[in-house]
């Protein structure tokens, strides 16, 4: 339980000091490849083929920074966040989807039934602009959009 | 907090460093990873990168510490050593290892007689 505890609070800090983690991890990266590479020449490689066994050996580096990350810090919160950036860049590049959202949520909260009649031609119009974009981009045929 | 590797082998591995880093006094993460290699014929790492995968999880448990220093070849290098903890853990550990291991060999027995 102290253990349990211990490194949870290990792995609050780890994810806070990031960046100088990620690096200090390069820097010991990058020291091992060169022992590694200092003892297959010492054993008699040439150069460019120890540098090569070096690297098959050691790993790929972007790999091991990731699972290092992983294994260290708080992954599932990471990965909260890296999606969260890409939402609000993706909303931020086509501001029209979560414009039309915002008014078809204010519409709704008023809740008059003249209104539905609002919020359903917002609903088509969205509808057909998401088809048309997707068509556009060529992720869909005509012929699927004209049978949806 | 799920660990990727199954708890068997990585408990395996987090005891052979120990037990490496106790016998052996402070190493660096190569000298950890080519001696896990030669004892487990590369069984229980992937590459050689992996080991640092194990350690991070070992000094976060304060078992072993970590410090920047030179190595022999004077090159710089980071130095992992045993705790007083982890050498408590170790002392665990390898009861725990050596009471399986000893059922195992009685069930083992036990089913090539009949």
């Amino acid at each position: 339980m102290n253990t349990k505890f211990r490194q949870y609070v290990a792995r609050v800090g780890a994810f806070v000091r990031r960046p100088a983690l990620d690096r200090d991890f390069s820097e010991e990266l990058d020291s091992h490849f060169t022992m590694l590479v200092e003892d297959l020449v010492a054993s008699g490689m040439p150069l460019e083929q120890a540098r090569q066994k070096a690297r098959l050996d050691l790993g790929a580096r972007a790999q091991l920074l990731k699972a290092h990350r992983a294994a260290r810090g708080l992954p599932t919160l990471e990965m909260l966040l890296r999606d969260l950036r890409r939402a609000v860049q993706i909303l931020r590049r086509h501001p029209v989807l979560p414009l039309i959202a915002g008014v078809m949520v204010c519409l709704s909260r008023h809740g008059r039934q003249h209104r539905v009649a609002a919020i359903i031609i917002l609903f088509v119009v969205m509808a057909v602009w998401c088809l048309a974009s997707q068509c556009a981009k060529g992720n869909l045929d005509r012929q699927s959009v004209v049978s949806a | 907090m799920k660990e990727d590797k199954s708890d068997i082998l990585q408990g395996t591995l987090d005891l052979m460093v120990l037990k490496t880093l106790d016998a052996m006094g402070a190493m660096h993460g190569y000298g950890i990873a080519r001696r896990i290699e030669q004892l487990s014929e590369k069984a229980l790492l992937v590459n050689q990168g992996t080991i640092y995968l194990c350690l991070v999880r070992l000094v976060q448990r304060k078992w072993i510490g970590a410090a920047w220093g030179t190595s022999d070849n004077n090159r710089r290098a980071k130095f992992y050593s045993i705790t007083r903890a982890g050498r408590k853990q170790l002392v665990a550990e390898a009861e725990n290892w050596d009471r399986i291991s000893g059922v195992i060999g009685r069930l083992l027995q036990l089913s090539s007689r009949s």
